[in-house]
C-alpha cells in the first residue's frame, strides 16, 4: 500500500464562477459541489441506469487552467467516465478516467497535467440499481507539490464555534455552530526543494488544499482517510531552521495550518 | 426529526445562510438569489446581528405601532468582495451589469440541522435591503441593512392623487399593497382591519405610505405587521398583516422556566405583573366632544381616570364613537408584560402570535427546605420563587429579537 504523500493542490478550478449544464440535476443546487461540505450533494431528477446524467463544466470565464486531478467525494456512481476539453472537443486524460463497477463513495484520480477550461462527467448507473446519481464535491486541481518526505509530527484539532446557553434551572443548551481544521505539520528534514514547495504556499496568495493521504493512500485515521481534504491557509510564520549541526543537510519547519 | 423537535432538544446545530439578490442597471433585480455566507468553501460572515420585530415600537403613543429593525452583518472583504462596483474584485462588478451595493436586496436564512444531518425549519428570519456597505483596512466589510418598511417611508401618499372621496380603512390599505412597487416587495396577506372604519376624505392622509398605514391602523384599531416569512414565492418578499391587536390563532409554543423539569426559557429580563404603564380610563377625541371613559370604578379608583386626547377626525361620522368605545374596551384593562430570553431560534414565533409560559417557581435549595415543618411533609408555595406562572395563562407576543449570532430569542409579551 503507498503511504500518505501530504500533497499540496490549487484551490478548485470549479466554483462560483463556472456555469453548469446538466442534463437533470437543478442548476441552483450546483453550489454543492464545492462549497466544502459532503452534504448537501448534488442529485439527479428522475433518472435511472438506462440514462447517461451528464455535467459539463466551464471554469470561470471559460479561461483555460491547468489541472492534474480530479476528486469526487461522496457520490453514488457505480459506472461512467470523466473527460477535458481539448478546445474543440471532450477527449480522456493521460490516465482515462473512467468508473467501472465502483463501490467506493470517494474517487481520486491524478493524471498528466493538461490546460483545458472545460470538463465533462458523464454518469451512467449508481452504486444502488436507477437510484438518483448523486456526488457531494467535485474538486478538480493542480498538483502544487509534494513534500520529498512525510512529515515527523502531523496532528489535526477541531476547532469549533460554540455557544453554550445556561436555562432556568441551571442546565444548558450546547450551540454547536460547525468546526474547522487546525494542522500542524512540522518537516523536520525537508530538503531544500520542499522549503522552496512551503515557501510558495506561503507566497501564493490564496487557499490552497493539503490532501494528507495523497488521494492512494486509505487510512482509517482521522486527516488520512481518502475522504479527509482541507482547503487551508497557511497561518504561522514561515521559519526554516537549521538542523542542530549545521554541516547536517537538510532544514526542519513547522507549519500550521487552518481550513477556511 | 422536525424543527420543534430540534429546538426542544439542548444540542442545536444551526444553519445559517446569507443570500443577495443585486440590482441591475436596468433596475430590476437579477433572477435568482446569490448565496454569500460562504464562496467556494470559504466562510464569509463575521457577525450575523439580530433582527427585531416588533410592535409598541413607539412607547410615547399608548397605541400599536410597529417597527423592524435592520440588521448589521459583519462580512470578510480580504478579496475585495464587497468593494464598490468600480473594483474588478466585487461581487457588484462590472458597473454596467450592476448599479451599486444600495438597495441590494439581502436575507438570513435559519434553521436546524437533525442527528440525521438534514435540515428542518430552514426559514428566512430576515429579508431586506442593503443601506450601505462600509469597507475597512481590516479587511472585513459592515453590511448596514434596513428592513422592506424602507419602501414604505420611500413613497409619498400624495403620489396616488386620491380625490376627495370616502374609503373604508381596508380598501386603502389594498390599494397600496396593489401597487408593484410595493408587492415587489412585500406581499399583503391578511388585510381585516378591527374596525373597518371609512375615511371620509382620502385627500386628507398625509405623509408616506408607511406613516399613512400607521394612521390608518390606529383608526381601525388595528396593527400593522410585517412578518419574516418565506411565504411560498420568491418574488414577494416578505408578508404583511394589518390585523386587530388580538391573537392569531392557537397558542404556538408552551415556554417553561424554572421549576420545569426541562426549561427552554434561559432567563426573564423583566416581568412588569401589574401592567399599569399603559392603562387609558378615557379616549377624547380633541377634535368633538366624544369621548369614551370606563364604567369601572375599581380601575378608576386605581388608574385616576387617566386620558388620552386622540384626533379621529379622519373617519366618517359613524365610526368614531366604535373606535374610542374599542380603544377603551382593550386599554382600560392592565396587562402584565414579561420579556425573557429563549432557545427557539426560528420565526416560528412572530409578533401577534398567542404562546403559553409555564414558570412554577424553585426552591431556593434543598437547605431552605429544612425547617418548613417536618421533614418529608409537602412544603407550601411560599418556598419558591416570587415569579410564578400558571401553564394555562396565554401572552400576546410584542416583539420578538432574534440573535442569530448568539443563536437566542428574546421575546415580550404581554398578557391575554
Amino acid at each position: 500500500m503507498p503511504a500518505p504523500t501530504f500533497s499540496f493542490f490549487t484551490k478548485n478550478r470549479i466554483n462560483s464562477g463556472s456555469t453548469f449544464v446538466l442534463t437533470s440535476a437543478p442548476a441552483i443546487s450546483t453550489s454543492a459541489l464545492f462549497d466544502r461540505k459532503r452534504s448537501p450533494k448534488l442529485a439527479s431528477v428522475g433518472s435511472n441506469d438506462a440514462t447517461n446524467e451528464v455535467w459539463q463544466i466551464t471554469f470561470t470565464g471559460d479561461v483555460v487552467k491547468t489541472i492534474s486531478a480530479i476528486l469526487m467525494d461522496n457520490h453514488n456512481i457505480k459506472s461512467g467516465n470523466v473527460k477535458y476539453w481539448n478546445g474543440s472537443t471532450y477527449v480522456n486524460f493521460s490516465t482515462p478516467i473512467t468508473l467501472s463497477g465502483n463501490a467506493a463513495e470517494t474517487s481520486f484520480f491524478s493524471f498528466t497535467q493538461v490546460s483545458t477550461s472545460r470538463l465533462q462527467f458523464t454518469f451512467s448507473t449508481t452504486m444502488v440499481v436507477n437510484a438518483q446519481k448523486y456526488v457531494g464535491e467535485i474538486t478538480a486541481f493542480d498538483l502544487i507539490g509534494t513534500p520529498s518526505r512525510a512529515p515527523s509530527s502531523f496532528v489535526i484539532t477541531q476547532k469549533e464555534r460554540s455557544v453554550i446557553h445556561e436555562t432556568a434551572n441551571g442546565g444548558n443548551v450546547y450551540v454547536f455552530f460547525g468546526k474547522k481544521s487546525k494542522i500542524k505539520l512540522t518537516f523536520s528534514d525537508a530538503s531544500y526543494s520542499d522549503i522552496d514547495l512551503f515557501l510558495s504556499l506561503k507566497e501564493l496568495g490564496d487557499v490552497f488544499f493539503i490532501y494528507p493521504s495523497g488521494g492512494l493512500y486509505e487510512g482509517v485515521d482521522i486527516g488520512l482517510r481518502l475522504k479527509d481534504i482541507y482547503q487551508v491557509n497557511y497561518v504561522n510564520d514561515f521559519s526554516p531552521n537549521l538542523k542542530a549541526n549545521v554541516l547536517e543537510v537538510n532544514q526542519s519547519l513547522a507549519m500550521e495550518l487552518q481550513e477556511t | 426529526m422536525s424543527a420543534e423537535a430540534q429546538i426542544d432538544s439542548n444540542i442545536h446545530r444551526p444553519v445559517r445562510r446569507l443570500w443577495i439578490k443585486r440590482k441591475l442597471v436596468t433596475g430590476l433585480y437579477e433572477t435568482d438569489w446569490q448565496r454569500v455566507d460562504t464562496v467556494d468553501g470559504e466562510d464569509q460572515v463575521i457577525e450575523w446581528g439580530t433582527v427585531t420585530h416588533e410592535i409598541d415600537a413607539d412607547p410615547s403613543t399608548e397605541q400599536s405601532t410597529f417597527d423592524i429593525s435592520g440588521v448589521t452583518i459583519k462580512i470578510r472583504n480580504d478579496k475585495g468582495l464587497w468593494n464598490n462596483e468600480k473594483s474588478s474584485t466585487s461581487l457588484f462588478f462590472p458597473d454596467d451589469v450592476y448599479l451599486t451595493r444600495k438597495f441590494t436586496r439581502i436575507k438570513i436564512e435559519a434553521g436546524y440541522i437533525d442527528t440525521d444531518g438534514e435540515e428542518q425549519g430552514v426559514c428566512t428570519v430576515f429579508e431586506g435591503l442593503i443601506e450601505s456597505v462600509s469597507v475597512s483596512e481590516d479587511r472585513a466589510a459592515i453590511i448596514n441593512t434596513m428592513s422592506y418598511l424602507y419602501v414604505l417611508k420611500n413613497y409619498p401618499i400624495s403620489d396616488r392623487a386620491y380625490t376627495a372621496t370616502t374609503a373604508d380603512v381596508s380598501a386603502i390599505i389594498s390599494d397600496l399593497f396593489g401597487l408593484s412597487k410595493v408587492s415587489n416587495f412585500i406581499y399583503l396577506a391578511t388585510n381585516t382591519p378591527a374596525l373597518d372604519g371609512e375615511i371620509a376624505d382620502k385627500t386628507t392622509l398625509e405623509g408616506d405610505y408607511w406613516q399613512v398605514i400607521q394612521r390608518l391602523a390606529f383608526l381601525s384599531n388595528s396593527v400593522p405587521v410585517l412578518v419574516g416569512e418565506i411565504i411560498g414565492s420568491e418574488a414577494n418578499g416578505q408578508s404583511f398583516k394589518f390585523v386587530s391587536r388580538a391573537p392569531i390563532g392557537a397558542s404556538k409554543r408552551t415556554f417553561y422556566g424554572s421549576g420545569t423539569s426541562a426549561p427552554d426559557i434561559y432567563s426573564i429580563d423583566s416581568y412588569d405583573d401589574e401592567g399599569a404603564k399603559r392603562v387609558v380610563l378615557r379616549w377624547n377625541d380633541d377634535t368633538s366632544s366624544l369621548f369614551a371613559q370606563s364604567s369601572n370604578d375599581s380601575l378608576k379608583e386605581k388608574y385616576l381616570n387617566k386620558t388620552s386626547e386622540v384626533d379621529v377626525s379622519d373617519l366618517s361620522n359613524a365610526d368614531r364613537q366604535p373606535l374610542l368605545n374599542a380603544l377603551l374596551s382593550y386599554w382600560e384593562y392592565p396587562r402584565e408584560s414579561l420579556t425573557f430570553s429563549c432557545k427557539t431560534m426560528l420565526n416560528n414565533i412572530n409578533v401577534m402570535d398567542l404562546i403559553n409560559i409555564s414558570i412554577p417557581g424553585v426552591y431556593p435549595d434543598d437547605c431552605d427546605r429544612w425547617g418548613f415543618g417536618v421533614w418529608g411533609e409537602v412544603v407550601g408555595s411560599a418556598a419558591r420563587a416570587g415569579l410564578i406562572i400558571d401553564v394555562e395563562t396565554q401572552f400576546l407576543v410584542t416583539s420578538v429579537s432574534l440573535d442569530v449570532d448568539n443563536w437566542k430569542t428574546t421575546i415580550k409579551c404581554e398578557r391575554v
